[in-house]
């Protein structure tokens, strides 16, 4: 090929890798854009904030006090009059998020939920080391199984390799319940918040900002089981 | 050896070497970002290989990881890219300079 020819085409290739190149740096320059802040309520003795993490993720998170057993308990009651708000609106599903006032053995919580209509997104497990050293283990039903024999010795492993082997139960549940099965999940012995903060968002968020599309498992709801262990279950019961 | 023609010699492996080295720098920089790319998906693919699905939360982290990547395959492409044009238009200027054309 004719040299000219071959250093025309060289210094092309080299202009465009030169291009490629700067868009490059140019990129890795620009700072990746912060999660913005799109909606913030504060309601009676909660709030929520919901955030654009992403262009195609938003996510919500709730706050509450959990300083004491009364703010707990005050946590607890105001969720039977957002309830009300919500039925009011005529919501008929909720997403609920169930805290026991002990970890349920497998075998109760497995017929706990049946008993109670409830349908189990998720669940958490107490787990313990001879140390007293507390751990959480989530698990999912599989296998049209709320809990899954096989399921349960898979997320169990890794723990009891760890030395966690004093599995105590399930200590919280997410899952979907219908608003007339809310009562009888709410007022059960065995539970001590059945949260529905998650519906109360999505509805609110529904009428205010109909565009945004966060979806019920995006909401983080902070777990009060750790702080209730803190205060001693006994005062739960 | 005419005295250009040896500059050409040593320009060649001067631009080889910086591009080697700037490649390198743009792979180091590069593996932290790819490191908690491969850690987010090997998660994911763990998480469906159980039968679990992938939770929103994690969709985004694998796309914003993917997002922090395409920058430095960019760089590197680039880099790469004009380290060899350089490389063959100095190849070039050597023979053209050792081999005049009439």
């Amino acid at each position: 090929m004719n040299p000219r020819i071959q250093l025309t085409l060289s210094l092309i290739t080299l202009l465009f890798f030169g291009v490629m190149a700067v868009v490059g740096f140019q990129h890795a320059k620009a700072a990746p854009p912060a999660p913005e802040i799109i909606e913030r309520e504060e309601l009676q003795n909660w709030q929520y904030q919901v955030v654009q993490e992403s262009k195609d993720y938003v996510s919500a998170r709730v706050d509450y006090s959990r300083d004491s057993y009364e703010a707990l308990r005050q946590y607890a009651i105001v969720q039977a009059s957002l309830v009300q708000g919500l039925r009011k609106d005529g919501i008929d599903q909720l997403f609920i998020s169930v805290t026991f006032r002990r970890p349920l053995p497998i075998v109760e919580f497995r017929e706990w939920a049946k008993a109670h209509n409830m349908r189990v997104d998720s669940f958490m497990i107490r787990v313990k080391s001879p140390d007293g050293r507390a751990v959480t283990v989530g698990g999912v039903p599989t296998n049209g199984q709320i809990v899954e024999d096989d399921h349960l010795q898979r997320i169990l492993q890794r723990v009891v390799a760890h030395g966690a082997t004093d599995v105590q139960g399930i200590f919280s549940a997410d899952g979907v319940s219908s608003i007339t099965s809310y009562s009888k999940i709410s007022t059960s012995k065995e539970v001590f918040i059945s949260d529905v903060t998650r519906s109360v968002i999505l509805h609110r968020l529904a009428k205010k900002h109909p565009t945004i599309q966060l979806q019920a498992q995006s909401i983080i709801i902070p777990s009060p089981f750790s702080r209730m262990e803190e205060l001693g279950l006994d005062k739960f019961q | 050896m005419p005295k250009h023609s040896r500059w050409l010699s040593i320009a060649l492996q001067a631009v080889l070497f910086i591009g080697i080295a700037f490649s390198c720098l743009i792979v180091y920089n590069m593996l932290p970002v790819w490191d908690q790319l491969s850690s987010t998906q090997s998660y994911v693919a763990g998480g469906l290989a159980r039968g679990e699905p992938v939770s929103p939360k994690m969709q985004a982290a694998l796309q914003r990881g993917q997002e922090q990547m395409y920058p430095y395959l960019w760089q590197l492409g680039g880099v790469a890219g004009m380290t060899l044009s350089l490389y063959f238009i100095l190849r070039l200027r050597t023979k053209t300079s050792r081999h005049p054309q009439r």
